[in-house]
């Protein structure tokens, strides 16, 4: 399981189709990242 | 491992959130739930034997994290809690929508004097459902033709 961090930009048009992206509740600046084959990460945007 | 819709994750506190997300593997769907608390996590893991229709989404029926709303294809809602294998409840829409939202009742004009969170759910008309972990939907506490929601926005 990746631990919060911003390895990447979150807006890109190279990503993959498997990846699925969503805000997280509650929060202005966070996106959480589910990458098939990966796992899991909450990223500030 | 293969994710089967987007993840939810809710902020609660400076350091803690809590995340759900549904992967398949081997041919077998799981339910996760991921809390990282600091530099502490845990998950947890909940199989779901039923694969159609399809899961479309993870609605939070509270913003608090302890349970979340599985959407099967706009037609079914089965609510899951993380520490505990059994579905608490299960819910078949009424009518096929086209789109599921939660929110909070106070934070729109419709629904401002329901206690609590409501499901809108947008088929031919608007339907908007007190909802909460404990017991499924039961009649809509305010439904609107659509005409009528846009004058809302």
């Amino acid at each position: 399981m990746a631990s919060i961090s911003t390895p990447f930009p979150l807006i890109s048009t190279s990503y993959p189709q498997n990846v699925h992206i969503s805000a997280v509740l509650a929060s202005t600046d966070e996106a959480v990242v589910a990458v098939d084959g990966e796992g899991l990460s909450i990223h500030h945007v | 491992m293969k994710f089967i819709c987007a993840p939810l994750s809710i902020r609660k506190g400076a350091d803690e959130r809590v995340t759900w997300a549904v992967y398949e593997l081997k041919g077998g769907l799981t339910l996760l739930s991921w809390i990282q608390k600091g530099v502490d996590c845990v998950t947890d893991m909940i199989p779901l034997p039923q694969k159609e229709p399809q899961i479309q989404s993870l609605l939070s029926p509270d913003e608090i994290g302890e349970w979340v709303l599985v959407n099967y294809g706009n037609t079914r809602l089965e609510c899951h809690n993380r520490s505990k294998e059994n579905v608490q409840w299960t819910w078949d829409i009424p009518q096929q929508a086209s789109s599921l939202r939660i929110f909070k009742a106070s934070e729109c004009p419709p629904t401002r004097t329901i206690d609590g969170h409501v499901l809108l759910a947008i088929s031919t008309k608007a339907e908007f459902y007190p909802i909460s972990p404990e017991n499924p939907p039961s009649d809509p506490a305010v439904s609107l033709a659509l005409e009528e929601v846009i004058s809302f926005v």
